[in-house]
């Protein structure tokens, strides 16, 4: 396992690498949720990464552009150019792992962006949609009441707050009108939507009648979810299993 | 000057388990001092949203080489194999971060900097790790109150009739903890918090080990935010805590009373990064040895000071108490 950084020298992006400990098995880029969601589930994703490799996958790791030690300020980063960025992913996981075809799997966020850009490629062989984000606007309600009440933001024509963020007014333009019609079955050959989030979110919208989708829920926890006790998401072991199992069968 | 920065992915400790990113200023030449930026709670280097990438760039723009590390067992960093607690894994991880910086060249004096529980971190292994030539606590969890904090705070509440309307009705409390107070084991000094405190950071403690980094001149900077205002209200309180060791001359305090805890607004993070840039400027940090004269000299006076101290502690303790509970609110 190794950290660096792939992509243009002046914007460069942080990967990591997990190489298969046994065999062969596949290839997987994971991909992240963002902001606060993106810092409590690193711990998640980093043992989704090593359950991969333990599974006989290549398995990257990375962080999209003013994310995480990748370039760029928060500022920077749009939904378009994190598409891009999981393209350099791919081609990067390509080279190290010899694979032509990679598989995803998104995490809340992520999984808007795994999505786009499997469209886009149009070579995907597996996407797994984990508890991915359907509707936008809720989503950027919730990130903006998790601000701390004593500095609120300052915001100006070049940047606005999400939750203790600054961002582009694009970009949250970009995350309200996130919704169900980003996902279809021209994504990937198979699609699983796994979903482990609290039954009072059940009045979000739905995707699960896509033909190539296979879709499960299960009780589990919430990683992307503070817990105020370790100041991080926990790990949730029963769907990290269940995601290794899917790509193996 | 603000230039561009490299950043590399560094890593290094026992095969290679441990992951730093390093951010350096364009160009290759050797620093005076590496700054060293370690974990805050278990969240991995980039700190809370984002602080220590920002604060790393920074940093290097204006010259500092900065490693955002993960210490073990925390973010991409491995734990270090053998049974050992985790304040070794720690003094171990980062001791490996710096034989690393020095081989390649980066620099032989390093400064520590944690926000939070990094606060902690950073005091402890500043203490052990002679190369360590600054420290940088930001809101440390563990304060300790003065007479003159429990006074402002009073005063501060004395005017609101709310205050008095509890006070009189018993609602505080205030005969029964008081003696409480009265009735705790020496050595147990509360914290500004009124927490319990772990044995490693209760005053005494922390007093032997502030008069240790005193012996070998390390500077510490201290900086605290609007979410410690309940704890520390003036910028020598720290200083105040701790007579008779000569912390005025390594301690520096930053007061950020309208931040919150990690720093969240643009304007505040601007004035963070400045104040470390002018205490970094500023220099003179000590050479690698201390002087043995220098460091007898002040152990007199730390233990002459201690023995004044514990008598005045008792009475101390028991009107810290009473001023205490009318800051409850």
């Amino acid at each position: 396992m190794s950290g660096f950084f792939f992509g243009p020298a002046e914007e460069q992006l942080f990967g990591y690498y997990h190489a298969p400990l046994r065999g062969d098995a596949g290839a997987v880029v994971i991909c992240a949720p963002w902001g606060l969601e993106y810092q409590y589930s690193h711990r998640a994703l980093r043992v989704l990464g090593q359950r991969l490799a333990a599974c006989g996958y290549h398995a990257l790791r990375f962080d999209y552009s003013g994310t995480g030690d990748s370039w760029g300020d928060t500022t920077d980063a749009d939904l378009e150019r994190w598409e891009q960025d999981l393209q350099l992913a791919v081609r990067e996981l390509q080279k190290l792992s010899g694979r032509t075809r990679i598989d995803l799997v998104g995490l809340r966020l992520g999984a808007v962006v795994a999505a786009s850009t499997a469209r886009v490629r149009g070579d995907v062989g597996r996407v797994v949609l984990w508890d991915p984000v359907l509707d936008g606007e809720a989503w950027v309600q919730e990130m903006s009441g998790r601000a701390p009440a004593l500095t609120p933001h300052e915001e100006d024509a070049t940047s606005v707050a999400l939750g203790p963020y600054r961002i582009s007014p694009r970009l949250r333009e970009q995350l309200r009108s996130v919704g169900p019609s980003r996902f279809g079955p021209e994504l990937a050959e198979q699609i699983l939507l796994l979903e482990t989030a609290e039954p009072a979110l059940s009045a979000r919208p739905s995707i699960k009648h896509i033909q190539n989708l296979h879709y499960e829920f299960l009780a589990d926890t919430s990683p992307w979810i503070e817990d105020i006790a370790i100041w991080a998401g926990q790990i949730p072991a029963k769907a990290v299993r269940r995601i290794s199992e899917w790509f193996l069968r | 000057m603000v230039s561009p920065v490299k950043e590399t992915v560094l890593n290094f400790g026992p095969r290679s388990c441990l992951v730093g990113v390093l951010c350096q200023p364009a160009g290759t030449r050797t620093a005076d001092v590496v700054v060293v930026l370690l974990n805050s709670g278990i969240v991995h280097r980039v700190g809370p949203a984002r602080l220590y990438v920002r604060l790393a760039r920074r940093l290097a723009e204006h010259g500092y080489p900065v490693l955002r590390m993960d210490l073990p067992g925390l973010g991409d960093s491995e734990p270090l194999r053998g049974a050992r607690s985790p304040g070794d894994q720690n003094v171990l991880g980062v001791s490996a971060a710096m034989d690393r910086l020095e081989a390649l060249g980066v620099a032989k004096r390093f400064v520590l900097l944690g926000l939070c529980a990094g606060a902690t971190t950073s005091f402890q292994l500043a203490c052990v790790e002679e190369r360590v030539a600054g420290v940088v606590l930001i809101d440390p969890p563990t304060l300790y109150p003065t007479w003159k904090h429990g006074l402002r705070r009073a005063l501060s509440q004395i005017s609101r009739p709310v205050v008095w309307g509890r006070l009189v009705s018993g609602r505080y409390g205030v005969t029964r903890k008081l003696w409480r107070r009265l009735r705790k084991p020496a050595g147990s000094t509360p914290t500004a918090t009124g927490n319990v405190t772990p044995p490693h950071m209760q005053r005494q403690a922390v007093r032997g080990a502030l008069a240790l980094l005193a012996q070998r001149r390390v500077r510490l900077l201290l900086a605290i935010t609007g979410a410690q205002r309940e704890v520390y209200s003036y910028e020598d309180q720290f200083v105040d805590a701790f007579p008779g060791i000569g912390l005025e001359r390594i301690v520096h305090t930053l007061m950020f009373p309208s931040a919150d805890h990690t720093f969240t607004r643009e304007s505040e993070r601007a004035r963070l990064e400045r104040g470390l840039l002018d205490w970094l400027d500023a220099g003179a940090f000590p050479p690698l040895r201390s002087d043995e004269t220098e460091a007898y000299r002040h152990r007199d006076v730390v233990l002459s000071a201690e023995a004044g101290a514990n008598l005045t502690a008792l009475v101390v303790s028991g009107l810290l108490c009473l001023l205490n509970t009318v800051q409850h609110v």
